[in-house]
């Protein structure tokens, strides 16, 4: 360490050898952010040096860049330095082994959720490790996971236990120079999902986490880092929702995958976090760095997204495809309503040979929701006989809405394919009148003819997820019949 | 059940019926034919609701009350269906989920318990072997891909399903072969009875082959110019329109 | 290369010292000293390739060229012979080789700047009334100094039957010049007119054609523009339009760029009055060192128009092309109907197409879309050729060929399209194919 505050410098490492890390779990460190706070993040976490070094060159680079203001939103300056960058939940002393160590009030929120624990536990295939204000509260079906040799845990736990999986992958497809967000999480991000797959095994089961965003003022920086190694396949699942709230709240994850050879890598996500009241007031801010390598020959990554929530959201999820043969794939819902603004899409860039990608967006717009569409497919001049075919569609509900779409396009290989289609309309009259005829209300035709148009994203889902999908839209399309 | 008075519709600011007048008692089937842009389709969909067609004038009075104060799903729950000339495709829409949510909408208005997925199941298993037809069509989407004949018989099925106090059926007939026409006629036979009243809007006279009126009215220009029994459609078959339109031929 | 800065300065040297006659082109000479050269930043140059633009100090060109004669131009004329005529040689109205009697009813033609002399309201009231100051530096420095150009006005209800040709002509015998024109053109109500523009060169040196046409249509017009751009290889060319269409007027444009080293044409539609109705068609090759964009702007600022635009592009050798297609639907613009259709040929390793069709919308009732396509020849389609006794070459030609047509048969004068066609055969007669 060579800190310019031998001070602070002092109290973290002393903190350090005093036990520090037994009082994590009621640390919430002060707002602000420097580098004594990217050095304390790192002690908290006892974190190897390289690990260190790695968030502080993140965080110098971070202090040059700006914030990115291409995207078709606007929000109010985000004020980098009232943000808390570290807080834990109460807890027990040591970490819960099973829920009935885990906080019953936490327990409650799941409640209210309408997704108890219990019964999610109970949900055959699936295994739960769910992110609380940062920290890792709960982990089950570790050990049938175990037994398959699939690795799935914290990453804070990965750092220390998988130091040389870490090492090599972890910031390999999404580096700190990539973005503003991506340079921010990795400075500080404190904690997140870590997967290993091993040669040859398919996943026994639907990896799942729930995030949740709950203490007041706390921005989330989840770090998440997904490897199947040649031949394996996974199934990733990530569902969020937050309590009511007033202050607008950051949300910066970062999530890396990594396909080796003949591996797939299934990621879906279902984002319903709270979007702001009726005049555009709160509601978080979900600034979201996603990207998959196919690095082997052969392997796949599918990114599907139902997207409700947030008063912003700014994510990307996109695949590089080095490997030949291998595929990327993104599917998309993406729900504004009130004052919510979208900027979402996906990059394809094309390496291999005979590549392959497929996009598909849907885009509702309803009152003042404004969702735009950013796509970038490129082919290089080596993606021999690449192919991407891309399908954009808007719906518009109300006249005060917007649906952009801004698709890059960038061919150097002419042998590579690409069909990109878009439309833009309001919900068809006829189907409408057709179903009113046969007694369906207005808001049961609107949320079936949605549903409809939605069908071949949600159609990419795992069963249970599709389910919540198909119920999440129509609460979400409550009311907005006009 | 229904009484038409007077009626005057405009559509887009042009008015079409000038004065339709109509009494349609339980059990009864009517047709009503004339020539293209007489105004046929007009009444079926202004009976059904549709928000593009205004009423200027007159009144209409189903079952004692007023018709016109309803929307399209309320018309549809009181007992109103509608066999449309051209269905919708409704993308990514599952017929039987489709056919479902209607059932139940109409069943829960009418304060019937709703069907769950296994009554359901029964429900349009009975109504297929009923009408004599197959269910091909149930796990597709809504008419997305249909034919021209299995639109129309789907329509017929959704009828059946339905149960409805008055069908409406607008030119089933058009576009079908000889086959197609068949089974969708048969299908409406089976479908009358004694508390059933069915309006059929046809140009021609041969889906009344397989399909017998009580009573035929003629309508051209926007009203209601002769009505008569099932040998006024073969007369017209036979002279054609202009013979009572004082017209060209159509 | 020439530094950005050094260019930029250059380039604001240029507007500096002289007194336009127009208040717009004060403004616009004050507003370039605060523009600075397009770069990869701005939005609607991101694919635009840079460097060609700064190869050469393009300069005002006072030199003397050798008088051209009607036999000289005469091969490149697509009109009728006796038609009217307006002929600008390196930007400036040359009413020798101009055909202008006044003898076609309510058509009336001359020098923009004859008639900005003449205070001809047209021309001091409307000139930069579209195209503002400048959006960028090149549309500023034309606003500031452009050279001469057409006005061209049709009367209140006035069928012009005959097409009137616009020739750009540049004679380059020295040096590497810039060339400004600037056309007016102005519809009148219920007036139409087609018009037949294409740029060519005499000269075999480097210039810079930097043009801006303004078109005003009037309600209930119709105007036929039919365009051609075939300017010598070692050019760069850039051609802004600017169309404003009032209450149910038309505009047709089809739109061809097969010359220069570098090109770039802009169409802004701004649709001012409802039920008006754009189609824009447009062809461009771009082979070896060749780049050329095509960017749109079509603003649905009124309700219940209709835009149809569709571009096609063949890329060969080390060819570029840029197709930036933007169509925004602003509030209350409801019943829109805005169609965008761009589909791409790429027929060597070393050509690159970068395509962006962009739709914003923010009205509901619309229907709108857009669709791209990149490929390369169908190799289903080249061995039915084969298998039909056509050489692979010959095969390879056809299909591109084939391609075009779609385009070009949207020209609705055989003359511009038999040319057109005339120079694909040549241009398209080496295409080889791609190895695996």
């Amino acid at each position: 360490m060579n800190s310019a505050n031998p001070s602070v410098e002092t109290l973290v490492e002393g903190g350090y050898t005093e036990g520090f890390i037994t009082e994590i779990e009621t640390e919430t460190l002060p707002p602000g952010l420097d580098e004594d706070v990217v050095r304390r993040i790192s002690a908290i976490k006892q974190e190897p040096e390289y690990l260190l070094e790695k968030r502080l060159k993140a965080y110098r680079h971070w202090l040059t860049m700006e914030e990115p203001t291409w995207a078709t939103v606007r929000h109010p300056q985000i004020d980098y330095q009232a943000i808390s960058y570290f807080s834990a939940p109460k807890s027990r002393k040591d970490s819960p082994q099973s829920l009935d160590e885990i906080d019953p009030e936490i327990l409650e929120t799941y409640n209210k959720l309408g997704i108890p624990l219990e019964e999610q536990k109970q949900l055959a295939g699936v295994a739960v490790d769910a992110v609380f204000d940062s920290v890792s509260v709960a982990t089950t079906f570790k050990k049938e996971l175990a037994e398959a040799g699939v690795i799935f845990c914290s990453i804070s736990e990965a750092i220390q236990q998988h130091p040389e999986l870490i090492k090599q992958y972890l910031g390999s497809v999404v580096p700190h120079t990539d973005n503003f967000f991506a340079a921010l999480n990795t400075a500080v991000f404190t904690d997140g999902t870590f997967v290993y797959v091993p040669e040859g095994v398919r996943c026994p089961m639907e990896l799942s986490t729930y995030f949740r965003i709950n203490a007041a003022n706390t921005g989330q920086f989840e770090r998440t880092l997904i490897i199947a190694d040649k031949g394996s396949y996974v199934s990733y699942l990530e569902g969020c929702t937050a309590p009511m709230r007033d202050e607008n709240q950051l949300h910066a994850a970062v999530v890396e995958l990594i396909a080796l050879e003949d591996a797939q890598i299934k990621y879906s996500t279902v984002q319903n976090w709270y979007p702001g009241d009726a005049e555009g007031r709160g509601g978080i801010y979900n600034f979201v760095t996603k990207r998959g390598l196919c690095k082997g020959d052969r392997s796949r990554i599918s990114w599907t997204q139902v997207e409700t929530g947030s008063a912003i959201t700014w994510k990307y999820p996109s695949c590089i495809l080095r490997g030949d043969d291998s595929i990327g794939e993104f599917y998309s819902v993406a729900v504004t309503r009130g004052h919510q603004q979208a900027d979402t899409g996906t990059k394809m860039l094309h390496v291999g040979r005979n590549t392959r990608s497929t996009i598909v967006s849907k885009g509702i717009s309803a009152d003042f929701g404004s969702n735009a569409y950013r796509g970038r497919v490129r082919m290089n001049r080596g993606a021999e006989n690449a192919r991407n075919h891309t399908q954009c569609d808007s719906l518009l509900i109300g006249d005060r809405c917007a649906a952009h779409t801004f698709p890059y396009i960038e061919v150097l290989n002419p042998t590579a394919k690409i069909e990109h289609e878009a439309t833009t309309s309001k919900i068809d009259a006829d189907q409408l009148f057709y179903c009113r005829q046969r007694g369906l209300s207005e808001e049961n035709a609107v949320s079936m003819i949605v549903n409809g148009f939605c069908k071949e994203v949600f159609n990419e889902l795992p069963m249970e997820f599709a389910v919540e999908a198909r119920k999440l839209l129509q609460i979400s399309l409550e009311g907005a019949v006009g | 059940m229904l009484t038409v008075k007077n009626l005057h519709v405009s559509v887009a600011g042009k008015p079409i019926l000038h004065g339709i007048n109509l009494d349609v008692k339980a059990g009864e089937v009517h047709a009503l034919m004339g020539p293209n842009g007489s105004g046929k389709s007009t009444l079926a969909n202004t009976l059904a609701g549709h928000e593009d067609y205004l009423v200027t004038d007159g009144e209409v009075l189903f079952e004692g009350e007023n018709l016109l104060a309803y929307s399209p799903e309320e018309r549809a729950q009181k007992g109103i269906f509608l066999a449309f000339q051209y269905p919708v495709e409704i993308p990514g829409v599952n017929n039987m989920y489709f056919l479902k949510m209607a059932v139940n909408a109409i069943r829960k208005a009418q304060g019937k318990e709703e069907l769950d997925a296994l009554d359901f199941m029964k429900h349009i298993k009975a109504t297929l072997t009923k009408l004599d037809m197959e269910d091909s069509l149930q796990k597709r989407d809504v008419n997305v891909g249909f034919s021209g004949g299995e639109k129309k018989r789907s329509e017929i099925l959704q009828m059946a399903l339905l149960e409805p106090k008055l069908g409406i059926l607008d030119e089933t007939d058009s576009g079908l072969d000889i086959d197609a026409l068949r089974a969708v006629a048969t299908g409406v036979n089976k479908l009358r009875n004694a508390e059933r009243a069915m309006i059929i809007v046809t140009h021609y006279q041969r889906l009344l082959d397989y399909i017998e009126p009580d009573f035929v009215h003629v309508i051209s220009n926007g009203k209601i110019i002769r009505t008569g029994n099932k040998t006024l459609a073969l007369e017209l078959e036979e002279k054609g329109y202009g013979w009572i339109t004082g017209e060209e031929a159509a | 290369m020439i530094p950005r800065t050094e260019m930029l300065q250059h380039y604001r040297t240029l507007a500096t010292g002289i007194s336009p006659a127009l208040p717009i082109q004060q403004k616009a000479a004050m507003h370039l000293q605060e523009l600075n050269l397009p770069s990869k930043k701005d939005e609607d140059w991101h694919y635009t390739p840079l460097a060609p633009l700064l190869e050469y100090r393009f300069a005002a060109n006072n030199d003397a060229f050798v008088e051209p004669h009607f036999k000289d131009i005469k091969k490149f004329l697509l009109g009728e012979q006796d038609g009217p005529r307006i002929v600008l040689v390196n930007g400036c109205f040359h009413p020798g080789l101009s055909c202008i009697s006044d003898t076609i009813d309510g058509l009336s033609v001359g020098s923009i700047q004859a008639e900005a002399v003449r205070k001809n309201k047209d021309v001091t009231n409307n000139l930069g009334a579209l195209s503002g100051e400048g959006s960028h530096l090149f549309s500023a420095l034309n606003t500031a100094v452009f050279n001469d150009g057409a006005w061209i006005r049709i009367a209140h209800d006035a069928v012009i039957e005959k097409p009137i040709e616009l020739l750009h002509l540049t004679i380059a015998a020295s040096g590497t010049p810039i060339f400004q024109p600037r056309n007016l053109i102005m519809l009148e109500e219920g007036a139409s007119a087609m018009v037949i523009e294409s740029s060519v060169s005499a000269g075999s040196n480097p210039c810079f054609n930097n043009m801006i046409s303004e078109i005003f249509l009037g309600r209930n017009t119709g105007l036929e523009h039919l365009r051609l751009q075939n300017v010598n290889r070692v050019s760069r060319h850039l051609a802004g339009l600017y169309i404003r269409e009032e209450e149910n007027s038309h505009y047709h444009c089809t739109n061809t760029d097969l010359g220069a080293n570098w090109s770039r044409t802009e169409f802004n539609v701004d649709f001012a009055g409802e039920n008006a109705e754009c189609t824009l068609n447009g062809l461009y090759l771009a082979g070896d060192d060749q780049s050329t964009s095509i960017h749109l702007n079509i603003s649905h600022a009124a309700p219940g128009c209709i835009s149809h635009e569709f571009f096609k592009g063949i890329l060969k050798g080390k060819g570029k092309a840029v197709f930036d297609g933007n169509v925004i639907v602003e509030k209350d613009a409801q019943k829109t109907d805005a169609h965008l259709k761009n589909a791409n040929l790429l027929l060597s390793r070393e050509a690159e197409i970068d395509t962006k069709p962009v739709l914003q919308i923010n009205a509901d009732d619309v229907q709108c879309s857009h669709g791209t396509t990149v490929g390369q020849i169908d190799p289903e389609l080249l061995f039915y050729l084969q298998a039909r006794g056509i050489p692979e070459p010959q095969a390879r030609k056809m299909i591109s060929l084939g391609f075009a047509k779609e385009i070009l048969q949207r020209y609705p004068l055989p003359a511009i399209r038999e040319m057109i066609e005339g120079i694909l055969e040549v241009r398209l007669a080496d295409i080889e194919a791609v190895e695996g």
